[in-house]
């Protein structure tokens, strides 16, 4: 086990990855409370608070296949059909909100299910299995609402909008579930396994890592954390929308991406995720402010992405260097 | 005879080596049958009878596709995947429309300014897959997002401007029984097979994808050849706009938009690998030929939008299962 223990998350290789962007946020949260300082009024920060936590909950799905070098790109198409069912298969009565959320997780599943399977069963390359898989998704929740409407148990939705101060259902949700991931994937082997997997797929093999089961492990969790997502942001929306989700396949990897979460596999973890959503998240609610087109956000998503891009792979070839010397 | 035999015997041993497959009628025989089975079903659904001009108007709606697919197979070819055309289509629409703005005095400028914009978004592609090895459906999703911001931007999200009539032939025009569209798509089609089939240049192509470190060994520059590709598929997008848009005849900020995953469907439907290196030009016109007939019985049928989708990716999911199993038998 001596091998695998390396692959493991130091604190100080964390931090060292996390830094940077931490310290971009800070500095666009300060630039942005000084010029306009409704931006850091109680009620915004709730309201921003509450914005991210569905980025936040995808990017980590999407970090969970990330770490191993995979993308999941299915997860967009999955929240789409998370409020489409939602809101159309909850049905009236006591446990109406109950039946939704278990239909939406079940389908979640489902999806994770099919990932694996396909995955143990055959050699397709899991990043077009997830490209096949959106397609189909997406044409679910289409064929099921095609237009965005209709609206979620009036009881989920007030337990979903639940807030005092800054503490919010979406919150408690978010940091259950970075509080779960987190210990699972620094504490168990089934963590350990991931990162030795995503860091050298071959040589994982070799040390006795069932990689397969690994691979379709993270897809499970992914397409479960994404129907989650889902879940809240119906909760915001109040309603089904079969594209509401489709921004969320880039932004998800965007997050993970600028919380300097590596795009190969075998470097990363929740935290990083975390900065890179608050970022990202951030990011929209600040260009409101200051009044500029939503259009710009394209633009930013696709400079930030490729720059961070470019910005790792630098440091990773100064890094070996060293290693080398 | 005997000499030349024994040099066929030679290329194929080497192509083995390299991992990969030039011989393009063997697996696009299956598709081929497919293509003329959805067309002879067509016209029992849909209202018309089997004829020439049936048949000749469906090939003309589906050459844009089928070039988009030409140029996402040549970046499969080199084990890409090219995310960011149906970006390009859509600026390359935004881009005529508003230059021309139905007038044709600006058009050689017009026509010049969408290839450069499509040059540099394939010269930007490459140049981010083959010297910072980020994955290539990373960057041209990032790629596309930046072309897809600077295009909303530029219109503020209300394109206006209209193609005018005289640059309206090349999308609905007809050469005697052929339409223009079409020929287009051909003549594109024989000069890659020539390129591929033909040249140093198409081997090496095929050898990057099939495998990068042999090729790489063999003297070949790798990144120039993963370039070239990129910038291949973004010039046959932007043709592929220039015919839609000719064909459509107003700005569209969705026009494009279904193209990226169409051409893949359809590169991958013809026989293309993920993996790289295997494919060929008479399969993907053959996929392309077959997933628009599909997508027209299904319209036809009644089914909407959301069943396409469903189709299109069962129809992937199958093709690369298909494709998986195949590779795994002559592994094993």
């Amino acid at each position: 086990m001596k091998l695998i223990k390396g692959f493991q998350q130091t604190p100080v290789r964390e931090i060292r990855r996390v830094l940077p962007p931490l310290v971009i946020f800070v500095i666009l949260i300060g630039i942005t409370g000084v010029f306009r300082p409704r931006f850091l009024s109680q009620n915004n920060l709730s309201n921003v608070l509450v914005q991210i936590t569905p980025l936040a909950i995808v990017a980590l799905a999407q970090t969970l296949v990330l770490l191993l070098g995979y993308i999941d790109l299915s997860v967009g198409a999955m929240i789409s059909l998370s409020t489409v069912l939602l809101v159309n298969y909850s049905g009236t009565g006591m446990f109406a909100s109950f039946r939704g959320i278990i239909i939406v997780i079940l389908a979640g599943l489902l999806l994770g299910l099919i990932h694996a399977f396909v995955i143990l069963k055959t050699r397709v390359p899991p990043l077009i299995l997830t490209l096949g898989t959106m397609a189909i998704v997406k044409g679910i929740a289409y064929s099921i609402q095609p237009t965005p409407g209709g609206s979620i148990p009036l009881k989920l939705g007030t337990l979903l909008n639940w807030r005092t101060g800054l503490i919010s259902t979406p919150l408690i949700i978010l940091l259950f579930i970075y509080g779960l991931i987190t210990l699972a994937i620094s504490k168990t082997t089934w963590g350990q396994h991931i990162y030795a997997t995503g860091a050298g797929q071959k040589q994982a093999k070799l040390a006795g890592i069932k990689t397969e089961r690994i691979i379709a492990g993270s897809y499970i969790a992914s397409s479960l954390l994404a129907s989650v997502a889902g879940i809240l942001i119906a909760g915001r929306i109040y309603s089904g929308d079969a594209m509401i989700g489709e921004p969320y396949m880039m932004d998800s990897m965007v997050a993970s991406v600028i919380g300097g979460n590596s795009i190969l596999g075998g470097a990363g973890g929740p935290l990083g995720t975390f900065v890179g959503a608050c970022l990202l998240g951030t990011l929209n609610n600040i260009l409101n402010l200051f009044r500029i087109s939503a259009f710009y956000q394209y633009l930013l998503k696709g400079i930030l992405l490729l720059a961070t891009l470019v910005a790792m792979f630098k440091r990773k070839n100064g890094q070996s260097e060293g290693e080398v010397a | 005879m005997f000499k030349s035999a024994s040099t066929v015997k030679n290329n194929n041993y080497i192509d083995n080596k390299l991992g990969i497959k030039r011989s393009d009628f063997k697996p696009a025989i299956l598709i081929w049958i497919g293509a003329f089975v959805a067309l002879c079903v067509m016209p029992i659904i849909a209202p018309g009878s089997f004829s020439w001009s049936y048949v000749a108007n469906l090939l003309r709606q589906a050459s844009p596709l089928g070039i988009a697919a030409l140029g996402q197979m040549l970046v499969l070819l080199v084990a890409g995947i090219d995310m960011s055309i149906g970006s390009v289509i859509t600026a390359t629409n935004i881009l005529l429309t508003s230059i021309l703005g139905g007038s044709t005095d600006k058009l050689f400028l017009a026509i010049v300014i969408v290839y450069v914009v499509g040059i540099i978004v394939g010269l930007s592609n490459g140049f981010f897959v083959s010297y910072f090895k980020v994955p290539p459906i990373v960057v041209t999703l990032a790629t596309g997002a930046l072309i897809e911001g600077t295009y909303l931007i530029g219109t503020e999200g209300a394109p206006r401007g209209l193609i005018p009539r005289a640059f309206r032939g090349i999308g609905e025009g007809w050469s005697g029984p052929f339409p223009n569209a079409w020929i287009l798509w051909m003549l594109i089609a024989i000069i890659l097979w020539i390129v591929l089939y033909r040249t140093a240049f198409g081997k090496k192509l095929y050898a990057t994808g099939g495998n990068k470190k042999a090729a790489f060994a063999s003297g070949m520059n790798v990144k120039m050849l993963t370039i070239a590709a990129y910038v291949l598929s973004s010039i046959l997008a932007v043709t592929a706009g220039i015919i839609i848009s000719s064909y459509i005849g107003v700005a569209s900020l969705a026009v494009g938009e279904e193209y990226t995953l169409n051409s893949l469907s359809a590169a991958v439907l013809g026989g293309t690998m993920f993996t790289g290196g295997q494919g060929g030009v008479i399969g993907v016109i053959g996929g392309a030929i077959f997933f628009f007939v599909l997508q027209s019985i299904l319209v036809n049928l009644q089914i909407g939008q959301g069943g396409r989708w469903i189709v299109q990716g069962i129809v992937l999911i199958i093709m690369i299962i298909i494709a998986a199993y195949q590779t795994g038998r002559e592994e094993g």
